[in-house]
């Protein structure tokens, strides 16, 4: 009996994904000594650097606790996931706290609890259970009703608390998640397209609205971005256009189905809306933000400056960093939100390129652990499980670096395992629970 | 139908197919990995070193501490220039931005008086730089409003400087030169020694020839600051060197004479006198002079009228004017036929008072003529004819050579910066510029010193030096040591000019003997009796040089006493008229005030006073 037990120790041991295991750890310790030096020059040290740690350890618990279950459990009761984290979100509105403007915490006394973290890693699994067992019907734009409805719920929510950065990162993580599980090529193709302009009318409406010079074609632009009637002259006019231009091609025998046309003007509409509602949401201090990716100059020691600062501090790290505690960037105040959104400037800072570069690789063999576990899991379920926790993390280190070196807007997205957030941390740990419990029981089937 | 849809399940579900594109995705995240990787190499390797220093901007402050600049002192300790605390108001541009400049200029205009308009103009005006000086002599009064209204006055600044002061004015300005603001030119060559904007620097003079030692080196505080701008702490600390003095050469007295005898009685012109047994100026005055400290008040009215001034006040005419020698040049002449034995001292010409060389006629300045002359005759009552027909007789080679060997084309090298060079017509010349032969005529005004020869009054001073010491030239200067002044320490001799020989003429001593009794009874009866003074021995040729603006120049160059000289100098008045009459009674003054100083020392003379020999 005994041995048996020993043995099944040493099977699971080694069936145990200890690089995925180990990276995080050693991710999340270089996180918290970095929060520690970012913190240095405050009076509240110890403070961040202990509730770090301690979400931690809380992560930990939960990671082990999720290792040794079964993690089919959640594949059966996703509509129950998506109640919950349903209720999760909507109490806020009447139990929430408010920090920074942004009604996305509960209090736990000893804990702020942010439950949009948690709802991230909840609706990758409503998703993922929700593809498996629509796998063979995925070519039904009826079948992904479903998925789009949770979408829609889910940002509508968060954009609601108002949450903008925390509610970007879902489209694309929906946009994966049927990419790989084998959704027709032209639905992707619709939904980027959407994503995209919807992006870049949000981006436009930003940049006329600090414009100090327009000519005709900008304030053309303007009426119709904010003037509803305007709009909507506006989009029948584009409908007229597209009819004549639909008729052209019908014209030149050009095999263009009629369904096609409305779908694109369909997207149209839908991420013209949608523009406008997240252009309403956005707080001014984020259209600044936008406006400073778009226009640096615009405003330097204002918007522009953090991510100047930012700038700075990465390059200033030059090869081999300035050494540990020792960042005059961080530590004389010039970078902002140092332990939490610019955590990775710090880093480059402190530990020069050498040392980004450690941390980028360690990211990058998490990442590639997380895709194993998607190509080795018993089945779809964890593979898409895998496939969309992959996609969450590369999306906030793409956009978080990406921030940090001036390439991305700043929207404030954490950096995974390195920001300081202690429901962030116990989430991260909550997913890599979940890899370890779907790679550790690919062989049962 | 059946094997169709399976088909279509397993295009899209097959394990190969989700396989390839977990792979795709895969390489997309490495595609993004990638851009991010490069971007970063890009930002702390190529570009590393250049947001390190940003960084290092950000975080250090440097408050320079102004440094005085060296004094002047002359020969015996009077202070030439000087400095003198200014509160200055500043406007730093570097950290404002078009919010907090409007600001800025919004509230300078309330509570300062100062115009919105025109502020914006200087800056437009001033781009490059970083630093505008506001408002010089700030009172306690507005000192006090500053502190209060800090806050809304972000970029001001306060500091006090010490400004250069020349409390004597006009006095020996040419010598001393002036200073101004470092100009863009300067900035980018002397950045690297540390020259910052704003700073003054040496534009003429002696200022402009040891600015390097008199501006000493900055010193101030390196302060590391956090973003807010709070100081941490002091990174370095290093003290501004004071700027090292000057002791020049200068008899102040001398030089007040000599300032009165032409500035004063308005009119143009040089003189020099130096020390011919060292080489030191003991006065130099070009004429009109101008007050350096126009240009620190900044009074741009004043500095435009200088500038725009028809008498050119501002150029130094003692070693940058060239003008034609006249007579004086005799004295080369002369050394020339008698070194190369062209003459006996008892052959005689006859001077008519004219000359004709083909179809010119040349007069000589005694219209009546001098009649048969012998050579030191000739010397001392400066007859233009026999001199005409000795430089033919020499050949106008051997008289360029002669004048080239006593320097009189070269520079001096005096530490006064801008020393032109004369010029000395010869053959070789005349064919490759004018593409004209030499004429006898040409030989004829060379022998006196007019045509095309051009000398400056320095070259004709040191000719009087070297005549004084038989052939030696010792290196003209004007500073004889720069010292080292401490608050604490004595004063440490840094360096002193040592007395270097920059020419040396194989004349043999007959002829000096001859020139010496002939330059000295040019004084004692000749040209030059206006100079003379009783009991002392003075040698002096005068020149009256003819030239195309108006009125002859007037030269008197000579030495005293002969035996042992003790000064040398060249007087030269702009339109004087005749040297004898102009030129030559400034020499007796001269003279008689540097014996009235150094009276102890030539025992020889009888005791004298100005009063009594006038």
């Amino acid at each position: 009996m005994k041995v048996t037990e020993e043995r099944i120790f040493f099977k699971l041991a080694k069936r145990f994904d200890w690089t995925l295991f180990l990276a995080s750890i050693l991710l999340t310790l270089i996180g918290i000594i970095f929060i520690y030096s970012a913190t240095l020059s405050t009076g509240k040290v110890g403070y961040y650097f202990w509730k770090q740690s301690f979400a931690f350890g809380l992560g930990l618990i939960f990671m082990f606790i999720l290792v040794f279950s079964p993690y089919t459990f959640f594949r059966e009761h996703i509509y129950l996931l998506f109640l919950f984290s349903v209720f999760l979100l909507l109490g806020l509105f009447f139990l929430g706290t408010v920090v920074r403007g942004t009604r996305g915490w509960y209090n736990l006394g000893f804990f702020y609890f942010q439950p949009t973290e948690l709802v991230k890693i909840f609706y990758i699994l409503i998703l993922a259970g929700y593809l498996e067992k629509e796998e063979k019907n995925l070519d039904e734009i009826r079948h992904l009703f479903l998925p789009f409805l949770f979408t829609f719920v889910y940002i509508v929510l968060i954009l609601a608390q108002p949450d903008f950065s925390s509610s970007l990162v879902f489209l694309p993580i929906l946009l994966v998640m049927f990419y790989l599980a084998g959704v027709k090529f032209s639905l992707l193709f619709g939904l980027f397209f959407y994503l995209f302009l919807t992006i870049v009318l949000v981006l436009f409406n930003c940049y006329l609205s600090l414009l100090k010079e327009k000519n005709m074609f900008f304030v053309f632009f303007e009426q119709v971005m904010n003037r509803s009637l305007t709009g909507v002259y506006f989009l029948l006019g584009i409908f007229i256009l597209l009819l004549i231009i639909y008729w052209f091609i019908k014209q030149l025998k050009f095999p263009l189905r009629r369904k096609h046309f409305f779908i694109f003007y369909g997207l149209l509409v839908g991420s013209f809306f949608s523009s406008k509602i997240l252009s309403l949401v956005i707080k001014s201090y984020q259209r600044k933000r936008l406006l400073a990716f778009l226009d640096p100059k615009l405003d330097p020691l204002g918007a522009g400056y953090n991510v100047l600062q930012s700038k700075v501090a990465i390059g200033s790290g030059k090869i081999l960093g300035k050494g540990l505690f020792s960042g005059t960037q961080a530590r004389l105040g010039f970078l902002p939100e140092r332990h939490t959104d610019f955590i990775f400037s710090l880093i480059s800072e402190e530990w020069g390129f050498l040392g980004s570069l450690f941390v980028l690789i360690l990211f990058f063999i998490l990442i590639y652990r997380v895709l194993n576990v998607a190509h080795e899991a018993r089945d779809h379920f964890g593979s898409f499980v895998a496939g969309g926790i992959a996609t969450l993390f590369v999306f906030n280190c793409a956009v978080n670096i990406g921030m940090a070196v001036g390439i991305m807007p700043a929207t404030g997205l954490p950096l995974p395992f390195l920001s300081y957030g202690g429901s962030h941390l116990v989430s991260a740990y909550c997913a890599v629970g979940l890899l370890l419990s779907i790679h550790l029981r690919r062989f049962v089937h | 139908m059946e094997i169709n849809s399976s088909f279509v399940v397993l295009r899209r579900t097959g394990l190969k197919f989700f396989e390839l594109r977990l792979r795709y995705y895969f390489f997309f995240i490495f595609f993004i990995f990638l851009i991010l990787v490069i971007h970063l190499f890009y930002l702390q390797v190529i570009r590393g070193k250049y947001f390190y220093q940003v960084s290092e901007g950000n975080r250090r402050e440097i408050y320079l501490q102004s440094r005085p600049r060296g004094i002047i002192y002359d020969r015996d300790g009077k202070i030439l220039a000087d400095n003198r605390p200014v509160s200055v108001l500043f406007l730093s541009l570097q950290n404002l931005n078009e919010e907090t400049l409007k600001q800025t200029l919004e509230q300078l205009e309330k509570k300062f008086n100062f115009s919105q308009k025109e502020l914006f103009e200087r800056i437009n005006l001033e781009k490059e730089k970083l630093v505008l000086r506001l408002k010089e002599e700030i009172s306690r009064e507005e000192m006090l409003k500053l502190e209060e209204n800090r806050i809304n006055l972000p970029g001001i600044n306060l500091q006090i400087e010490l400004k250069r002061r020349y409390p004597l004015n006009n006095f020996a300005a040419h010598l001393l030169g002036y200073l101004n603001e470092i100009n863009r030119e300067e900035l980018d060559r002397l950045f690297l020694e540390g020259y910052r904007p704003g700073d003054f620097i040496g534009k003429s003079g002696i200022e402009l020839t040891y600015d390097n030692y008199l501006r000493g080196e900055p010193g101030g505080m390196e302060i590391e600051v956090d973003a807010r701008g709070r100081q941490k702490r002091i990174i370095s600390n290093f003290f501004p060197s004071l700027g090292k003095s000057l002791i020049l050469t200068l008899d102040s007295k001398l030089q007040a004479v000599a300032e009165e005898e032409l500035i004063n009685k308005g009119r143009r012109g040089v003189i020099i006198v130096l020390e011919p047994q060292s080489g030191e100026i003991l006065a130099l005055v070009s004429s009109p002079g101008y007050n350096p400290n126009l240009f620190i008040e900044k009074q741009p009215e004043e500095v435009k009228k200088l500038l725009n001034d028809s008498s050119l006040p501002l150029f130094n005419r003692a070693i940058q004017g060239r003008y034609a020698p006249g007579s004086v040049f005799k004295i080369i002449t002369a050394i020339a036929a008698l070194e190369e034995n062209k003459i006996n001292l008892n052959e005689e010409f006859y001077c008519s008072g004219s000359f004709t060389l083909g179809n010119n006629t040349f007069h000589c300045w005694e219209e009546k003529g001098h009649g048969h002359i012998s050579f030191l005759p000739a010397l001392i009552h400066s007859c233009d004819i026999y001199f005409y027909l000795l430089g033919l007789r020499c050949g106008a080679g051997l008289i360029e050579d002669y004048a080239k060997k006593f320097g009189l084309d070269t520079v001096s090298q005096i530490d006064l910066l801008g020393e032109k060079k004369g010029f000395i017509p010869g053959k070789v010349w005349k064919k490759k510029y004018l593409k004209q032969p030499w004429y006898e005529g040409d030989t004829v005004n060379l022998s006196i010193g007019q045509g095309y020869v051009l000398v400056t009054p320095l070259a004709l001073a040191n000719l009087a030096a070297i005549l004084a010491n038989r052939g030696k030239l010792l290196q003209p200067h004007i500073v004889k040591k720069i010292v080292e002044e401490g608050e604490v320490v004595q004063p440490q001799i840094i360096w002193e000019a040592s007395q270097k020989e920059i020419l040396h003429l194989e004349i043999s001593e007959k002829t000096w003997q001859i020139i010496n009794e002939g330059l000295g009874k040019a004084v004692d009866e000749g040209t030059g009796r206006a100079a003379s003074i009783s009991g002392l021995e003075i040698a002096g040729k005068t020149g009256t040089a003819e030239n195309p603006h108006g009125e002859d120049h007037a030269w008197f160059v000579g030495y005293a006493p002969i035996e042992n000289p003790r000064i040398a100098f060249a007087i030269f008045v702009e339109h004087g008229g005749r040297g004898g009459v102009s030129a030559a009674p400034i020499a007796r003054r001269l003279i008689l005030t540097y014996l009235k100083n150094k009276n102890a020392q030539i025992t020889s003379v009888s005791p004298l006073s100005e009063n009594e020999s006038n």
